[in-house]
């Protein structure tokens, strides 16, 4: 038999109010990281935020699709690494050339001649993406965050 | 209208706006790439599927407070089948990661959906019905707008 000084059990719903906050806040983290990746993502394919001193060894176009549309394109650099570019970006350079750029700057040297990056379509649409989702995802997360307040309240 | 039904309405239109207002700015903000948003949709629907199906058809026990923790981890199953899928029978030129993270955005939304059209665990008819609808034209339209 409980005593008088035990504290009451915890009732079901508290308890169900966390798990579904929990698991509420669980799902908006990952559409968060799932818009962060893409925004990592598409903007690396940019070139922008990527720091280069090295030779293009190597360039590999394979369709997917709608070839012409989302084909995957990838250099292999002197450096060893072996990056995704989009589009528009593979046109700037040939096999051989020597890339150089800093991290974050918009021109690309190609054999020591200055050439603008140019703007990638992926890029900007996931950038404006970005706050529609962000919303949804925020009022969601409100609701199932509130609904189970108003549960615990009834009685 | 009772109190419940007015309720389930709110949800309704709350869960069906945030789709809405997502896969229009794919729609519109990545039109040169309907993969994009085909991913997204595909993604979605297929999670409110499974998960609502799940979401019906669990016991007692598994309602209350488990039910939070059971659609989370259905969703990152769903997460997980999608990552093999997009691995495996849908990998033409390569793994795109951006593809895994629409259909993978798509899935957390779907099971942030659930907790909010369903938060005891009880899945009302006239919300099962909408579910069942927006989870089969979700997925047509995203494998629709995916390989057209």
């Amino acid at each position: 038999m409980p005593s008088a000084d035990a504290p009451p059990p915890a009732s079901p719903a508290p308890r169900a109010q966390r798990t579904t906050r929990a698991a509420a806040a669980g799902l908006a983290a990952l559409a968060l990281a799932c818009v962060l990746g893409n925004l990592r993502v598409t903007s690396a394919r940019t070139l922008v935020p990527l720091a280069l001193a090295t030779t293009l060894d190597a360039k590999e176009r394979r369709t997917e699709k709608h070839p012409g549309l989302d084909d995957a394109i990838s250099w292999t650099l002197g450096d060893g690494r072996r990056i995704e570019v989009d589009a528009p970006v593979d046109e700037l350079a040939g096999r051989g050339a020597r890339l150089e750029k800093a991290a974050g700057e918009r021109t690309l040297r190609v054999d020591g001649r200055a050439v603008e990056l140019p703007v990638c379509d992926d890029e900007v649409g996931m950038r404006r993406i970005v706050a529609p989702t962000l919303l949804a995802v925020a009022s969601l997360l409100a609701v199932a965050w509130a609904t189970r307040r108003r549960d615990r309240a009834a009685p | 209208m009772t109190d419940d039904r007015r309720a389930e309405a709110r949800r309704i239109l709350l869960v069906g706006g945030a789709l809405g207002v997502v896969a229009l700015a794919y729609l519109l903000a990545l039109r040169h790439r309907t993969d994009y948003p085909g991913h997204f949709l595909a993604g979605y629907g297929a999670t409110l599927g499974a998960v609502g199906l799940l979401a019906l058809t669990l016991p007692e026990r598994a309602r209350g407070a488990a039910f939070g923790p059971v659609v989370a981890a259905a969703t990152l199953l769903c997460v997980a089948g999608g990552a093999g899928l997009e691995g495996s029978v849908f990998r033409l030129a390569r793994f795109d990661p951006v593809d895994f993270f629409n259909q993978s955005l798509g899935a957390a939304l779907a099971g942030l959906s659930v907790l909010v059209a369903a938060p005891t665990g009880r899945v009302p008819p006239a919300t099962a019905a909408f579910g069942s609808l927006v989870s089969v034209a979700a997925t047509a339209a995203g494998f629709f707008l995916a390989f057209r």
